[in-house]
């Protein structure tokens, strides 16, 4: 039952992809989980994480808080936030940035914002405090809204490059963020304030695995 | 010796089952009678190995979409894209498994056009959820598999116009405008869908491409430029089913035989698409690609890797007969009908695909419109009525439609849920069992 020879050592070739196939087959991994501290800046891979979040929101932050044109002494403007666009190749919940730039803009006590998202429940509320259901003394009295005085907007985008096909044992990727915050004036329609934070990644992996 | 002949024996026969899960077949089949909750149900309680977990996703996903059950869909197809990124790895134990039986052993990652088909059905599920911005992220992703592939995607019509349509929708006029005249410029398309590329490109003031297609277009069907009183119908259609994968065997020497899939002569029948708007036809662009033209280029950019991976299988299979046929004459026979009877091709794909996708964009002026769609296709007329839809000027009102399946109300009575107006802007609800109909409208502000 010779089929041909075995000039070339396919004897110990068969052995070694038989031993391989069935090594893969028998290996498991053990599933571990921990806490991690929410300040790591560490990342699985080039794309978007928490720790960009941080970075973004944190730089952010403080440039609009040392602005002096917007954030002027004792004033604390009313500001209204319309939401960061995803311009990304990725499914990035940017209201996620957009919330956490508010919360650290109302924790400084600087500025004021108006809750856009509750609008229509503000709305509904109103009226059910109107419609007999609530003591007339105790209802909120209608016309004290503030006005908004800034909108808060930005948008965040990426460019990413894979590195070419070709003859390598890692592939390479390059991301890079920018996200961009502007405070334009209702007013005057002006841009009164904007300034961007950029991060550029690399990541590599292996091509080849067990 | 002997643990080898074990370990060669124990790997070999369950690693020869060359055939996809049988729950994946079942709904395969449900869903082609017209059944896709059913269908649904019988997936999400399959059980499939690893190596199929791609296909069982995609065809939730395929199936979720035509069932309206928009969330299910986005959910299965965004996991099979992140396991397609997971899987961008060459596993040496897999291969070594497939050297020795065949691809049947190794996880399906998908056609290159299957991977890009992820992403258009994304960007139509996207944008039946009012979820431009999605749409969008989608449509950049669609374009980065296009680019990786581009002489084989390329003729994907469909999903060219719709990444253009997902940019219009969010507000990205200048990359839709690129993507519009990438598709102008491109020297096998047709022309179908210039008048739209033309109001895109009045709409923002670009001339320039608008006068390069009025010399090349030869339709009139429909206006170049929306009145102030205007809206737009946007139609999804997915028409009849794609095309399976076959076997093939050639054989080499009487004991040996290489298998490879292959896309047979398939017939090109492309499907007409009316419409009516209050019992009057009405113009329309239409554009659509026939998926197994796709999938069959995509199959063979690979047939380099397929033929090289056949050899080095040949020539291991033969080392490992020749192995045991040395320690043991009856051992080696064994061996060689077990090695090579799983010699076949792989032949899996995703079959819940329709033989055609197709994009319809209708201008029609506000008011309530009565609308119907009608596809003919292989000497089959399908209708579907979306019932009264309430055209908002300079809104974008988004339809689907599955010819596949049979919609179970009388056409002359709207479906459930295909009110047409949304004006809160929430997402539409999922149709309920077991008033199952193929098509769902909803509809965003045009920016």
């Amino acid at each position: 039952m010779k089929m041909f020879k075995n000039p070339l050592g396919l004897k110990s070739l068969a052995k070694a992809l038989v031993v391989a196939a069935a090594a893969s087959a028998l290996v498991g991994c053990a599933a571990t989980t921990r806490n991690i501290s929410p300040e790591s800046d560490f990342h699985y891979d080039a794309s978007y994480d928490f720790a960009d979040k941080k970075a973004i929101v944190s730089e952010l932050t403080s440039s609009l808080l040392a602005d002096t044109v917007v954030n002027r002494v004792g004033d604390r403007p009313v500001v209204i936030s319309y939401g960061i666009a995803n311009e990304t190749s990725e499914h990035i919940n940017t209201g996620g940035i957009a919330d956490d730039i508010r919360s650290n803009l109302l924790q400084s006590k600087q500025f004021r914002f108006l809750n856009r998202r509750q609008r229509q429940n503000l709305v509904e509320e109103a009226d059910y405090q109107y419609a007999g259901f609530v003591a007339s003394e105790d209802r909120i009295a209608e016309g004290q809204q503030l006005g908004a005085e800034f909108i808060l907007s930005g948008t965040l985008r990426s460019i990413e490059k894979k590195q070419p096909k070709q003859w390598r044992l890692n592939k390479r990727k390059l991301v890079y963020y920018n996200m961009t915050l502007e405070m334009t004036d209702l007013t005057t329609g002006e841009i009164a304030w904007s300034d961007s934070v950029e991060i550029a990644r690399e990541s590599s992996q292996p091509i080849i695995a067990w | 010796m002997k643990l080898f002949k074990l370990i060669l024996l124990l790997l070999a026969i369950p690693l020869s089952g060359c055939a996809t899960s049988s729950a994946l077949q079942q709904a395969r089949v449900e869903f082609a009678a017209g059944a896709p909750v059913q269908a649904l149900s019988t997936l999400e309680n399959a059980d499939v190995s690893e190596r199929d977990a791609l296909l069982l996703l995609l065809d939730k996903g395929a199936v979720a979409f035509s069932a309206g059950q928009y969330e299910l869909a986005k959910d299965a197809l965004l996991a099979a894209n992140d396991l397609i990124e997971e899987w961008d790895q060459i596993r040496i134990g897999e291969q070594s498994a497939t050297l020795i039986t065949s691809e049947w052993a190794k996880r399906y990652r998908g056609e290159y056009s299957e991977q890009l088909w992820i992403h258009s059905y994304l960007m139509m599920t996207f944008l039946m959820q009012n979820n431009v911005e999605s749409a969008a992220v989608e449509a950049r992703r669609a374009l980065q598999r296009m680019e990786e592939h581009q002489s084989t995607l390329a003729t994907d019509w469909f999903t060219r116009a719709l990444i253009g349509l997902s940019f219009e929708a969010a507000g990205a006029h200048d990359s839709a405008q690129v993507e519009y005249r990438k598709l102008a410029n491109d020297a096998h398309y047709d022309g179908r869908w210039n008048h739209v590329i033309q109001r895109h490109s009045k709409s923002i003031g670009r001339d320039p491409i608008a006068k390069t297609l009025t010399t090349r277009t030869n339709l009139q069907s429909t206006t170049t430029q929306l009145g102030n009183d205007e809206g737009e119908l946007i139609v999804f259609l997915q028409t009849g089913q794609i095309d399976k994968k076959l076997a093939d065997n050639l054989a080499v020497d009487i004991d040996l035989h290489i298998a490879f899939p292959f896309y047979g002569n398939y017939r090109v029948s492309q499907p007409t698409y009316t419409v009516t708007a209050n019992n009057q036809y009405v113009p329309v662009d239409e554009i659509d690609t026939h998926l197994v033209d796709v999938s069959s280029r995509a199959l063979s950019a690979r047939g380099k890797t397929i033929a090289a991976k056949q050899i080095a299988r040949i020539a291991a299979k033969k080392a490992v007969v020749d192995v045991a046929s040395g320690e043991d004459d009856i051992l080696g026979s064994v061996l060689q009908l077990i090695l090579f009877a799983t010699e076949q091709a792989d032949t899996r794909s995703w079959e819940t695909l329709p033989g055609w996708l197709g994009l319809l964009r209708i201008p029609l002026p506000e008011g309530k419109q009565d609308v119907s769609v009608t596809v003919r296709h292989r000497g089959r007329t399908h209708q579907l009525h979306l019932g009264e839809i309430d055209i908002r000027a300079n809104r974008m009102h988004f339809a689907t439609f599955n010819t596949n399946i049979p919609t179970q109300f009388p056409l002359s009575t709207p479906s459930n849920g295909l009110t047409g107006s949304n004006p809160g802007g929430a997402q539409p609800k999922p149709i309920p069992s077991p008033t199952v109909s193929s098509a769902s409208t909803t509809y965003i502000n045009l920016p």
